[in-house]
C-alpha cells in the first residue's frame, strides 16, 4: 500500500507538471497578445496599412506595448487600426503621441511605432484617437532608390559622353604628347621658384617698409597726418561716442527692466511671470536675452578693436600734442 | 444478449437428487468443425461427474459453455434453475458467484500477488465486506490449499502445482455451489497430479459442492470421479462409473483405459 | 464480387476495430468505472514513459538545432533559431515523436500484456469473477493514453526546446531567458491548441490499437508476439494519418 501511495504521489506530481506547462505557456502567449491582465485601447488612422494585420505587435518608442487588435476601412482613403495596449504605459504616452508603420527589418513583419509628441500633453486615454504619420515603408524607400539610380544612369552617361569628347579631342593629345611641353613646364617652373624667391626678398622689404610706417616716418606717415584724412576721422569718433553713450542709456533702461521683472518674478504677477511660465515663451525670452547679451559683447569687441587701431591711436596722440600746441 | 423471457429461479437449494446443471441438445461449430452434436447431461447435486474426452473434442468449449464465455448455436443449458442463454449481464454476474471455474491455465493475474489474485473476485461480488472479513477469508482460502505462506508471492514465483492449488483458492474464495474443473491436472508431474485430484475430493467433502472435471488423465479420473460421461463425436457416447466403464467391451470407451 | 482473403480481413478487422470503439464508448458511461485500476494504469503509462520520451525529445532538440544552424547562418537568420525550434516542437516533432515512441513502448507492452492474458484466460478468469474485463483492463488503458499523451508531449515540447537551447550554447550565446522568449515571441494559441488536441487522439489510438490487438489474441503465444508487433505497426501508421488529417482539418478552417 506503501508504493501504491507513492506511485500516486509520481503520477500527481507527473501530471500536475503538465499542466503547468500547458498552462504556462497559455500565459506566456496570452501576456505577448495582451490576452490577459488590464490594457487599454488606442486608435489611429492611416491612408494604408500596407500589410499590416492583427495580432501585429504595437511599439512605443520601441519597448514592445500591445499589439493590433482589428482594421476597418472608413472609406478609400482612410483606415482606422485598433490597438490594445499595456495598462502599464498609458500614463507614459501622451495624447500627441504619433502611430507609424514600420516594418521589423527589413523583411520582417509589420508594427505600429508610437513615437512620443513633440508638444507637452497630458497621458492618453482608453480609446483615444492618436494622430499617424505618413509611413515611410519600404515600398517608398524603393522608389527614391530607383530615382537616385536614375539620376546616376544620367551622370554617368553625361560621363560617358565628356571622357569620350575629352579622348577624341585631339588639341588635348597634342599637349600630352608634346614633350617639347614637359621642357617647358621645367622651364616654368624655374622661373616661377625664381620668382618666389624675388617674391621672399620684396616681402622682407614690405616688412621694413610697414615698420617704418609704424613709426610715423616716410610718406606714409606724412598721408596719415593728413589734415583732410584726420577731419573724416574726427567726425566718425564723434559718431562713436553718440552710440556708446545711447548704449549706455539702453543698458541703463534694460537693468530697471530687468529689476522690475525680478521684483514681478518674486510677487508673481504680471504678465512677464505668465509668460515665464510658458516654456516656449520662457525660451523665446531667453534667446532674445542671449542675442542682447551677444550683441552687447559684439559691441564691446568693437570698441575695442576700435581703440586698438593704430590710426585712431596716433589721430589722438595728435590731437592732443595739437592741444598742448596751442596751448604752448 | 438477447432478452427473451427473462426468466430467474429463485435462490433455493435444489433439494437432493435434483440436477443442478442440465445441459440439453448442445450444438457448437467453429466454422467446418461441429465440435458439439447434441450433447446432453446432468449434473446431480453433490457429485462429482468427470467428463471424459480426447483433445480437441470440446469438453473445455462445453464448460465454458455452462459459464457462460462461449455461446452455444443451439441447444439449452440449465443452472441452478437458470437458463443462462437468456440471462442479462448483471444476472449472469450473480449466477457465477455461485459457480466457480478452475481454469486449465490456471489464470492467475500475474501482475497481483496471490492475496490481489484472491481479493479480486470478491471486489465485484462481496464488496461489502470489511478488511478483515476479507483477509479472514483469504487466508481460510489459502489454507485449505495448504499454502497460507504465500499469501504475499508473485504468481510468477510459485511452481505450476501451487499455481494450481492458489488457483482453486482462488475459486473457492467465494464458497460456490458448483465447482468446473478445466483440465486440472495437465502439465503437472504425476504425483502433483494426484495431490491436485485428492484436492479435489477434498474440497467436495469439506464444502459438499457439486462439480464438473474435465480431463483425460486417468489416474485423476479415477480420484475424482462418482460418474463419468465420455465425450465422443460431439455427443454423450457412454456413461457410467469408473468401474462399469472400465469393463466396458466397447473399442472407443477401451481406448480410454488401456 | 469476390474478395481476396486478405481484403476480406483487413475488411473484417476495421469492422472488429470498429465495434471494439464503439463498446468503449459504451462502457466508459455506464457505471462503476474502475478507478484504481486507471490511476494503476496512468502511472505505468504516463510516468513510466518520461524518461524514454523526455531523452528522445532532448535529443532531437539538440541534433535538430545542431544540423539546421550552419543553413540559417548561411542566410543570416541564427538568432531565429528559438523560434524555429519552438514552432516546430510544438506544432509537430513534441506530438509526433512522443505519439511514436509512446506506441513502441505501450501500445507493444499493451499488446504483449493483454494478449498473454487473454491465452493464459486470464481474461475470461475477469469475466467469471464477476469483473467486466473491457471495463477493467481496455477502458482504464485506453483512457490512460489518452489522457496521459498530451501531458508527455507538452513535457517532451519543453525537454526538447531545452535541448536545442543546449544545442544552441555549444557554439552560441544565448541566455535561456532570452531563448525563452524568443520561443514565445513566435507562438500563438493557435499552434498549441490542435497540436494539443491532436495528442488525445494520438493516444487514443494506440490505446485503442494495442488493446485491440492484445483483447482478440488467438493462437497462443505466437499470437502474443504478432499482437505486439502489429499493435506498435497499425498505430505508428494510424498517427500519420491522423496527423494528415489534423493539419488538413486546421488549414480548412483556417487555425494554424
Amino acid at each position: 500500500m506503501v508504493s501504491q501511495t507513492s506511485n500516486n504521489v509520481k503520477l500527481g506530481i507527473f501530471v500536475l507538471s503538465g499542466l503547468m506547462v500547458l498552462i504556462m505557456s497559455m500565459y506566456m502567449i496570452g501576456r505577448n497578445q495582451n490576452l490577459f491582465g488590464s490594457n487599454f485601447s488606442l486608435k489611429a488612422r492611416f491612408k494604408a496599412v500596407s500589410g499590416l494585420t492583427d495580432g501585429n505587435n504595437v511599439r512605443f518608442s520601441g519597448i514592445n506595448a500591445g499589439t493590433v487588435k482589428g482594421i476597418q476601412i472608413i472609406n478609400d482613403t482612410c483606415i482606422e487600426v485598433n490597438m490594445v495596449l499595456n495598462k502599464k504605459l498609458q500614463s507614459f504616452i501622451s495624447k500627441s503621441a504619433l502611430a507609424e508603420i514600420g516594418n521589423e527589418g527589413l523583411m520582417g513583419n509589420k508594427v505600429i511605432n508610437l513615437t512620443p509628441g513633440t508638444i507637452p500633453a497630458s497621458p492618453v486615454e482608453d480609446g483615444d484617437m492618436l494622430q499617424s504619420k505618413a509611413e515611410v515603408n519600404t515600398g517608398s524607400m524603393l522608389e527614391t532608390f530607383s530615382r537616385t539610380n536614375d539620376n546616376v544612369e544620367v551622370i554617368s552617361s553625361d560621363l560617358k559622353f565628356a571622357l569620350k569628347r575629352l579622348n577624341s579631342s585631339k588639341p588635348l593629345w597634342e599637349i600630352l604628347e608634346d614633350t617639347s611641353l614637359s621642357r617647358d613646364i621645367t622651364v616654368t617652373l624655374r622661373n616661377f621658384r625664381k620668382s618666389s624667391e624675388s617674391f621672399t626678398s620684396s616681402a622682407s622689404d614690405l616688412k621694413d617698409m610697414i615698420s617704418s610706417i609704424k613709426k610715423g616716418e616716410g610718406v606714409a606717415g606724412m598721408l596719415i597726418a593728413d589734415k583732410k584724412e584726420a577731419e573724416n576721422l574726427k567726425a566718425t569718433l564723434e559718431h562713436l561716442n553718440k552710440v556708446s553713450a545711447n548704449a549706455d542709456k539702453l543698458t541703463a533702461r534694460l537693468d530697471s527692466l530687468a529689476g522690475a521683472l525680478q521684483q514681478d518674478m518674486k510677487e508673481g504677477k504680471g504678465t512677464i511671470p505668465m509668460l515665464m511660465k510658458d516654456p516656449e515663451t520662457a525660451n523665446r525670452i531667453q534667446k532674445s536675452l542671449s542675442n542682447i547679451e551677444q550683441g552687447s559683447a559684439t559691441f564691446n569687441e568693437e570698441m575695442q578693436s576700435l581703440r586698438q587701431n593704430r590710426f585712431i591711436k596716433k589721430y589722438m596722440k595728435k590731437e592732443k600734442e595739437a592741444a598742448g600746441g596751442t596751448k604752448k | 444478449m438477447a432478452r427473451r423471457d427473462r426468466h430467474i429461479a429463485p435462490l433455493n437449494e435444489p433439494g437432493i437428487n435434483e440436477p443442478v446443471i442440465t445441459v440439453h441438445d448442445l450444438y457448437k461449430a467453429f466454422q467446418q468443425n461441429e465440435v458439439l452434436r447434441g450433447f446432453n447431461f446432468e449434473l446431480q447435486k453433490g457429485e462429482t461427474l468427470v467428463i471424459l474426452g480426447r483433445s480437441g473434442s470440446g469438453k473445455s468449449v462445453l464448460i465454458k459453455c455452462i459459464i457462460g464465455l462461449m455461446k452455444p448455436d443451439k441447444g439449452s443449458i440449465n443452472v441452478l434453475g437458470n437458463d443462462i442463454l437468456s440471462l442479462s449481464v448483471q444476472d449472469m454476474d450473480k449466477l457465477r458467484m455461485r459457480v466457480g471455474f478452475l481454469f486449465q491455465s490456471n489464470a492467475l493475474y500475474d501482475s497481483m500477488t496471490i492475496r490481489e489474485n484472491l481479493e479480486f473476485p470478491m471486489r465485484r461480488h462481496l464488496s461489502n465486506l470489511d478488511a478483515d472479513e476479507v483477509n479472514k477469508r483469504v487466508m481460510e482460502s489459502l489454507e485449505d490449499v495448504g499454502l497460507a505462506h504465500t499469501v504475499d508471492m508473485m504468481p510468477s514465483e510459485l511452481s505450476g502445482g501451487m499455481q494450481k492449488r492458489v488457483a482453486l483458492a482462488r475459486t473457492l474464495i467465494l464458497k460456490p455451489e458448483i465447482i468446473l474443473y478445466d483440465e486440472p491436472t495437465t502439465g503437472l508431474d504425476p504425483i502433483t497430479g494426484a495431490e491436485i485430484s485428492d484436492l479435489i475430493v477434498e474440497i467436495q467433502e469439506k464444502y459438499q459442492t457439486s462439480s464438473i472435471v474435465i480431463s483425460h488423465d486417468m489416474k485423476c479420473v479415477e480420484i475424482t470421479a462418482d460418474r463419468i460421461a465420455v465425450l465422443l463425436q460431439g455427443i454423450c457416447y457412454a456413461q457410467g462409473t469408473y468401474e462399469t466403464l472400465v469393463a466396458s467391451e466397447d473399442a472407443s470407451i477401451k481406448q480410454f483405459f488401456h | 464480387m469476390k474478395l481476396s482473403k486478405t481484403t476480406t480481413e483487413v475488411f473484417n478487422e476495421v469492422g472488429e476495430l470498429t465495434y471494439f470503439t464503439a463498446r468503449f464508448f459504451r462502457e466508459i458511461f455506464s457505471p462503476r468505472f474502475e478507478w484504481r485500476e486507471f490511476f494503476r494504469q496512468c502511472y505505468v503509462i504516463g510516468y513510466k514513459s518520461l524518461p524514454l520520451i523526455g531523452l528522445t525529445g532532448f535529443i532531437m532538440g539538440l541534433v535538430l538545432t545542431i544540423q539546421v544552424r550552419p543553413t540559417l547562418i548561411e542566410y543570416g537568420v541564427e538568432a531565429r533559431i528559438p523560434a524555429m525550434m519552438g514552432l516546430s516542437f510544438v506544432r509537430e516533432i513534441g506530438p509526433v515523436l512522443s505519439a511514436l515512441i509512446f506506441a513502441g513502448k505501450i501500445g507493444s507492452s499493451m499488446g504483449a500484456e493483454l494478449g498473454s492474458m487473454r491465452v493464459t484466460e486470464q481474461i475470461d478468469s475477469m469475466e467469471v469473477s464477476g469483473t467486466n474485463p473491457y471495463k477493467f483492463l481496455v477502458v482504464t488503458r485506453v483512457l490512460a493514453a489518452t489522457i496521459m499523451l498530451p501531458v508527455l508531449s507538452s513535457l517532451s515540447d519543453v525537454i526538447g526546446i531545452y535541448g536545442s537551447y543546449v544545442a544552441f550554447n555549444i557554439r552560441g550565446a544565448m541566455t535561456l531567458r532570452l531563448f525563452i522568449s524568443e520561443v514565445f515571441n513566435y507562438l500563438k494559441f493557435s499552434d498549441i491548441f490542435p497540436a494539443h488536441i491532436k495528442c488525445y487522439f494520438f493516444g487514443f489510438a494506440v490505446g485503442i490499437i494495442g488493446c485491440y490487438k492484445g483483447y482478440f489474441t488467438r493462437l497462443g503465444t505466437a499470437g502474443v508476439g504478432r499482437a505486439a508487433n502489429s499493435a506498435v505497426v497499425v498505430s505508428s501508421v494510424l498517427i500519420f494519418i491522423l496527423d494528415l488529417l489534423v493539419v488538413q482539418i486546421t488549414d480548412l478552417i483556417g487555425i494554424g
